[in-house]
């Protein structure tokens, strides 16, 4: 009896088994995710909007943040003791944290401020001025117990003026909240408590130098 | 027989004796009845020693007068007070000088007048005088005299210093130093052969230099005359290659001028737009080179990630990866 089978279909067969093996055999090697619990994703928003806006004659164009090691990425930066640091278990940014450092500092010091701040999105436009920001804390750090958990964040400015690249000022700014609760809901409000101190004091910091960088 | 003497004739002769001898005690005085003196007063410093009452005053060499007497100034006891009497026709005037001379070395002193213009003043005394006074000046032979003895004393060093300079350690020093000279201008003879054949070899160089320089004259008369030539030649090509810039730049005048808008639109945001775009690059230059060196380093960990523990806020300690 003569089989009907092509000889393609005979090679196929056992293609088909050679790469579901390699596939399996990779299994060890790529990653695929775990089967854990789901982490839990948070963003960063400066919530009192006021006017996004300021004044037009004085436009500052915030580049963006550069990070110390370790704390830029998706992850909850934590610190321990004896300097050592990790990352908070199921938790993290929605984005990476160097864009929404960025984005929040862009509404918050432009709002209190009353310059016109632009950030990504704005590479294209005039500015009077750059402002470099230098990330050295955004940490959680925990404590004994659940009511001794802070936040840790220090940021240092540097104003640029675009038409002689004369250095306007220079500032670092510190702040420190206490975790008010436990998990990562009340972690990430003092990360925007301590944030919006941050844009609170940037802002008034830079408003003076509204004339240095006019267009 | 009494004798007869004539008392006419002894009388006479007695006058006569009598008058010749007052005419030789007048010659041997040197007794002058014509002339006329005028007193003077000089009052000196210091010593006169070796001045005598009579002796001599001069005026230009010639003798015009004596001293008649030498006392201490009543004023002053450290002057001495000198009474000359000089003849009137000694033109004694108040810029005339005494000073005290001396004679050879005998220590026989005098007094020299001198000086005085022929028109200026002659000299009186004047209201608390008791006769002219002549300005003095000290003699510089007496400095000398006054100042002998320190000499001496000076010589009696200076043959001390030199009888240590002639010490015999000093006179083998010198010797040495005689025969190293002796030596040094031998081997100078020596090497003057030496310096004959340098001068005779810079001779020959002097030479070839003249030569050289005729040369470089020549050269140079080519080169002006190939300038001169050339000049104008030059001097055309020269003002075409600049009407041709000209040209040049009007056009790049003209191309700007019609696309100032763009230009300006250019200089004011695309270079800062450059310029931030150039500050992106190199973060992300940084990073890539950062990836590049993980990747390097341990090429699994930078794919797979790394094996880190995990701080478990309900815990609150760190988990590793397995252990969750």
């Amino acid at each position: 009896m003569k089989s009907d089978r092509s000889p393609k279909s005979l090679f196929a067969l056992p293609a088909l088994a050679a790469s579901a093996l390699m596939l399996a055999g990779c299994g060890p090697l790529i990653s695929f995710g775990d089967d854990g619990p789901a982490d839990k994703v948070y963003g960063l928003e400066y919530n009192d909007v006021r006017a996004a806006s300021g004044d037009m004659a004085a436009i500052v164009y915030l580049e963006e943040p550069l990070m110390s090691d370790g704390l830029g990425g998706n992850q909850v930066s934590v610190v321990l003791d004896n300097n050592k640091r990790t990352s908070l278990m199921g938790v993290r940014w929605s984005a990476n944290s160097t864009d929404l450092i960025r984005d929040f500092l862009v509404r918050g010091v432009g709002s209190t401020s009353g310059i016109r701040l632009l950030g990504e999105g704005a590479i294209d436009v005039q500015a009077g001025c750059r402002m470099g920001v230098k990330v050295w804390a955004f940490e959680f750090v925990p404590g004994d117990r659940a009511g001794d958990d802070r936040v840790d964040i220090e940021i240092e400015f540097i104003l640029i003026r675009y038409n002689d690249n004369r250095l306007i000022g220079q500032e670092t700014i510190k702040s420190s909240e206490k975790v008010d609760g436990s998990g990562g809901d009340a972690i990430v409000t003092s990360f925007e408590r301590s944030m919006k101190a941050v844009s609170i004091e940037a802002g008034s910091w830079l408003a003076p130098k509204s004339a240095d960088c006019s267009l | 027989m009494e004798t007869r003497a004539s008392y006419m004739l002894v009388g006479g002769f007695v006058l006569t004796f009598l008058a010749g001898l007052v005419a030789f005690a007048i010659w041997i005085a040197k007794v002058d009845l014509d002339a006329e003196y005028i007193d003077y007063d000089i009052y000196f410093e210091g010593t006169v020693s070796g001045l005598l009452k009579r002796s001599i005053v001069y005026y230009a060499g010639i003798p015009v007068g004596d001293v008649r007497d030498i006392t201490l100034a009543k004023q002053d006891a450290s002057k001495v007070k000198v009474w000359v009497r000089v003849r009137a026709e000694v033109p004694v005037t108040e810029e005339s000088v005494a000073k005290l001379e001396f004679q050879g070395l005998t220590g026989v002193a005098y007094i020299e007048l001198s000086g005085g213009a022929p028109d200026a003043p002659k000299l009186i005394a004047k209201a608390d005088e008791e006769r002219p006074v002549i300005q003095s000046e000290a003699s510089p032979l007496l400095a000398i005299f006054e100042s002998a003895p320190n000499l001496v004393n000076e010589a009696v060093l200076a043959v001390g210093q030199i009888q240590k300079l002639l010490s015999d350690d000093n006179i083998s020093n010198v010797s040495g130093l005689l025969k190293n000279s002796e030596r040094l201008t031998g081997n100078l003879a020596d090497g003057t052969e030496d310096l004959a054949v340098m001068m005779a070899d810079v001779k020959e160089i002097l030479t070839q230099t003249k030569t050289a320089a005729a040369k470089i004259n020549q050269l140079v008369d080519s080169g002006n005359a190939l300038l001169e030539e050339e000049a104008k030649l030059l001097v055309q090509e020269t003002s075409k290659t600049m009407q041709t810039a000209t040209a040049l730049l009007e056009r790049i005048d003209s191309m700007v001028s019609a696309n100032e808008g763009a230009v300006t639109q250019f200089v004011n945001t695309s270079l800062p737009e450059v310029s931030r775009m150039i500050l992106d690059l190199r973060v992300t230059a940084r990073n890539l080179s950062r990836l590049m060196s993980r990747i390097e380093q341990n090429p699994s960990e930078a794919i797979f990630g790394t094996k880190e523990a995990e701080y478990d806020l309900n815990k609150r300690t760190t988990v590793e990866e397995g252990n969750r």
